[in-house]
């Protein structure tokens, strides 16, 4: 029997702090005939909302893995009306998976109906705190489950915010009494595009709240007036964002954790390697308390 | 003061290639980088994204046309038809009939029927699964309503109708060796399609106009009386042979009988 403890966000049994990756279409005949060990698969929920040949891989390798979804499309922040056509789809899915996790972003994507497929951060004030609460509360009372939300990357930040990146992440997670999912690159992207330090990030966040991470590579964009850091998770994880997962795992403890990868796919061998690394980090997190 | 909505609703047209308004770049710190420079990242992510979902869903427009003319064709579609559902996949519906408008596309008549089938392929691809019709229940209709039946296809079907050849030119420019395609006579006939996925594969089947004719009436919603006429008046079928196959092969998936 799954585990019924409410407190949990969980509706499979919980699952080891070790790494997993993103499954693209890609890998589905390399993960089905080799089984290497990870903790998870996780999945793009969208990519599943049909049938046919992703939905018969996600059945065949979810006998093998747990599996967790990540909407990009629910649109959380929207002032729009939540789509319940978008969210049964959702929930379609969860009773048919019963992923480990199911997170979404903290962000918009769309105004007016219309859809831009970007993850657009909202001002760090109270009003969208109790926004995202609502919409998170809509969201978990549909599902009769808990759902992880992420800090997304930001390439802007508003004039009139009135809370700290972190302090927003960290009172929706208290107000909506959801998860969060930390992607440690994007603090370290944000951190760099915005000038904060990522160390006072790790420090707002209830380490409870944390259920997982994410982690990917970046790239950067220099202009003649200035540079950016972009997530674009199309390569491999940076030096400086494995050293800020060192010190993530030491603050929070390990957790399970995710190699985002969606562009310029690597053979799956480079994958395995990053989950590795993950692991290893984890285990000297361990090596540390003990 | 721009309220939450009005803020979203003027980030989601400047990403849309609109201007942003004063107050929306009033909205935005500088912090390092101008807030025009910041809003035109989002605008790149977005037009990038939704570039290469078209191209996902278009390979064979892009071969034929080129990545230079294929970037500029989307660039203009993406404001004009804009993504209206959270799911990625269902953006790009529109696509063939602005192809079929665009002015320098006019030189290549064939390419909206082409991105036709390929959105018609898309949409098999994504389909949900259904079961096969149920023949218990089928065998009870007593045979006065018969002509009452109303059947319904597959939900990943698509008839398209063309009068280019567009399988032969899909066909062609899906060659994986990277050969460049032969020369296709755009004279070698119309072409009549039936798109369905059957099991996990897409398939493109050629049905004669009789059959292609049922189908197209039995997909527009009509009873199987009329159906059956508008067939006949195309040729010569073999009604029961015909709709048997595709009950058997799952064209045909549920009835009622109205």
């Amino acid at each position: 029997m799954p585990d019924s403890d409410t407190t949990s966000a969980r509706t499979a049994d919980p699952i080891p702090a070790r790494a997993g990756i993103g499954l693209r279409a890609d890998h589905y005949e390399d993960l089905l005939s080799q089984l290497p060990p990870l903790a998870f698969l996780e999945v793009h929920s969208e990519n599943y909302f049909g049938g046919g040949r992703p939905l018969d891989f996600l059945e065949r390798l979810a006998e093998h893995y747990p599996i967790s979804f990540h909407g990009v499309g629910l649109s959380l922040g929207s002032c729009d009306p939540l789509s319940t056509a978008h969210l049964q789809q959702i929930a379609d899915l969860d009773a048919r998976f019963q992923p480990v996790f199911l997170s979404e972003h903290l962000s918009f994507s769309s105004a007016g109906g219309v859809f831009t497929h970007d993850l657009v951060p909202l001002p760090y004030t109270e009003e969208a705190v109790a926004h995202f609460a609502s919409r998170i509360a809509q969201v978990q009372d549909h599902l009769g489950r808990r759902i992880l939300v992420e800090n997304v990357s930001c390439y802007l930040e508003y004039a009139h915010s009135s809370l700290s990146e972190a302090d927003f992440v960290a009172a929706v997670a208290e107000q909506a009494d959801c998860e969060i999912l930390l992607d440690v690159n994007n603090i370290f992207v944000n951190a760099s595009n915005h000038g904060h330090r990522a160390e006072d990030f790790l420090e707002s966040i209830v380490p409870e709240r944390v259920a997982e991470i994410h982690l990917a590579g970046f790239t950067r964009n220099r202009f003649t007036d200035g540079e950016i850091l972009i997530d674009t998770h199309n390569q491999r994880v940076a030096p400086a964002v494995w050293e800020l997962y060192a010190r993530t795992v030491r603050r929070l403890g390990p957790r399970a954790t995710l190699i985002e990868w969606d562009t310029d796919l690597p053979p799956l061998s480079v994958l395995l390697d990053e989950a590795e690394l993950a692991n290893r980090i984890q285990d000297e997190a361990r090596a540390l308390v003990a | 003061m721009l309220s939450l909505p009005e803020l979203q609703k003027q980030l989601t047209e400047t990403l849309y290639g609109g201007e942003p308004p004063e107050e929306l770049l009033r909205r935005v710190l500088a912090n390092g980088l101008d807030p025009a420079r910041r809003l035109q990242v989002y605008r790149n992510n977005t037009f990038s994204n939704l570039t290469g979902a078209l191209r996902a869903v278009y390979p064979v427009i892009d071969r034929l046309v080129g990545e230079a003319f294929f970037d500029e064709a989307a660039r203009q579609y993406i404001p004009k038809q804009p993504s209206l559902s959270g799911n990625l996949h269902d953006f790009g519906a529109t696509f063939a009939a602005f192809l079929g408008d665009y002015a320098h596309a006019q030189s290549l008549p064939y390419l909206a029927d082409v991105a036709r089938l390929e959105w018609a392929y898309h949409r098999a691809f994504h389909a949900v699964d259904h079961a096969p019709l149920d023949l218990q229940a089928l065998s009870q209709v007593s045979r006065d309503k018969l002509d009452r039946l109303v059947f319904f296809l597959h939900p990943s079907a698509t008839l398209i109708h063309s009068r280019w050849p567009i399988i032969t030119i899909w066909q062609a420019n899906r060659d994986e060796t990277g050969n460049e395609p032969g020369e296709i006579s755009l004279d070698s006939g119309a072409c009549m399609a039936l798109v369905i996925r059957r099991g996990m594969d897409v398939f493109f089947e050629s049905p004669p106009g009789p059959e292609f004719t049922l189908l197209q009436k039995i997909a527009a919603g009509e009873n199987l009386g009329a159906a059956t006429r508008a067939a006949l008046a195309a040729g010569a079928i073999d009604l029961e042979d015909v709709l048997q196959r595709h009950v058997t092969c799952k064209t045909v998936t549920s009835f009622t009988v109205l």
